[in-house]
């Protein structure tokens, strides 16, 4: 429900800016006129303030069983975000020098596997593009990855209006999320039967040339989401260059 | 969780975990912002386990993507972002009981929600900008922010009392009737 057009509306982060009194006289003026008539940008600056102070609503913390939920999420971050080992278990190695070759013999294998894959595909388009500066990547999905993204990848170009992955099985229906690499939501769509989803011409508007994209797909079993891809990236190149060489 | 990283500010933070994402650091991080994220989807969700599913999921993105974080915002809108957009999203996507609050839209809204079409999304939100365009006239302004809360954001009477600073909850409570009894006035001219 991205109610917002990004045309019309002044970006979030501007809003931020403008309600800490950080615009100078002239933006602020801007978005001031905006606020007048605008009761989504203005309803915007209200929610951001009250999240900045929710955590302090102590009948919110109540009603929302926030002592339950607050374990719960301790538990979930040291398992799943930094992985701690659990406490009061002796995490010291203890070598069997009878079979000390596995301790290296084993990871020796496994690096040496991926030289040979990595040599023979090549780098494949990951979650970002290799110039970009790469995030601590902690935490898996909640799910498994049982989807692998097809196209787009990588750079393109043009407006990708057709995508298409491929999964371990058949599921009944799959959700599709495209967004920026500053995370905001550009496109969404679920109930998708089959592994490609054609975007209407009318959506070729949504995607800015030069801009990179990441988008994702999950998969559901009636409201239960059983399986999900990595993130892929797409960047629309600004210049056609397919039309370049066919024109050479 | 208590670290000895509390006293940096939030994009000082950021820098270290972009560095060497160590446990400290996260740990900190996660200190500041897993209550806040929590509530706000509790807010949307009205439900415990549900919340805590979106929490878990908004967690993921932001580790994941701390090192994308462009310093264009405070940390804190970089999060406030990413828990709306995840949590709009889900509601839609996951057609919550309250969701059938929505229905009221339908009337106004011709086609409704039809899952199946890609691009129903894109008209949704040119309509909500055509319903606005035409409410303004007739709603206060803080009629009509009560109006897009509660119909089209799925919030509650408590939630939307505290974002508009309304005194109390009869406040909240009125200001969404009487939207109400106005939107109903503007679908009967259609």
């Amino acid at each position: 429900m991205e109610n917002r057009n990004s045309d019309s509306h002044p970006d979030i982060e501007r809003l931020a800016e403008y309600g800490a009194g950080h615009l100078d006289t002239v933006e602020a003026g801007e978005i001031k006129q905006h606020l007048e008539v605008c009761p989504l940008c203005r309803l915007e600056i209200k929610k951001m303030d009250r999240f900045s102070k929710i955590d302090t609503d102590i009948q919110l913390e109540e009603s929302s069983d926030w002592s339950r939920a607050g374990a719960e999420m301790e538990r979930f971050f040291s398992e799943r975000i930094i992985k701690r080992p659990e406490a009061g278990k002796d995490n010291k190695t203890r070598i069997n020098w009878k079979r000390w070759h596995l301790y290296w013999l084993m990871p020796a294998a496994v690096a040496a596997t991926l030289v040979v894959i990595f040599a023979i595909k090549g780098p494949a388009p990951g979650r970002m593009e290799s110039d970009h500066s790469y995030g601590p990547l902690r935490g898996d999905t909640v799910e498994k990855v049982n989807i692998e993204l097809l196209v787009p990848a990588g750079r393109i170009n043009r407006v990708p209006l057709v995508f298409n992955w491929k999964s371990d099985q058949e599921y009944e229906f799959y959700s599709l999320e495209i967004f920026k690499a500053d995370l905001t939501e550009v496109y969404s769509c679920d109930s998708i039967k089959g592994t490609t989803l054609i975007l209407p011409d009318s959506s070729a508007s949504i995607f800015k040339k030069g801009e990179t994209y990441l988008w994702n797909v999950k998969a559901y079993k009636s409201v239960e989401r059983v399986s999900s891809s990595n993130d892929s990236w797409f960047k629309i190149l600004e210049k056609d260059n397919s039309k370049d060489q066919s024109d050479q | 969780m208590r670290t000895s990283l509390e006293h940096i500010s939030d994009e000082e933070l950021v820098k270290v975990i972009a560095r060497d994402s160590s446990d400290e650091a996260c740990t900190e991080l996660f200190g500041r912002y897993n209550k806040k994220i929590y509530m706000w989807c509790f807010s949307y969700t009205h439900d415990v386990d549900e919340a805590l599913d979106c929490a878990q999921e908004i967690l993921i993105r932001v580790f994941k993507n701390a090192g994308f974080f462009l310093f264009r915002s405070s940390l804190s809108t970089w999060i406030y972002k990413i828990t709306r957009n995840y949590c709009l999203g889900e509601a839609t996507s996951r057609k919550r009981q309250w969701y059938s609050r929505m229905l009221v839209l339908d009337e106004y809204f011709d086609a409704g929600m039809v899952e199946d079409d890609p691009g129903k999304k894109v008209e949704i939100s040119e309509d909500i900008e055509r319903f606005i365009e035409k409410a303004r006239d007739v709603m206060t302004d803080d009629e009509l922010e009560a109006f897009i809360l509660h119909y089209y954001e799925g919030m509650r009477v408590r939630e939307i009392t505290a974002i508009l600073s309304c005194d109390n909850l009869t406040g909240a409570r009125t200001l969404i009737q009487n939207a109400r009894r106005k939107f109903k006035r503007i679908v009967g001219e259609r």
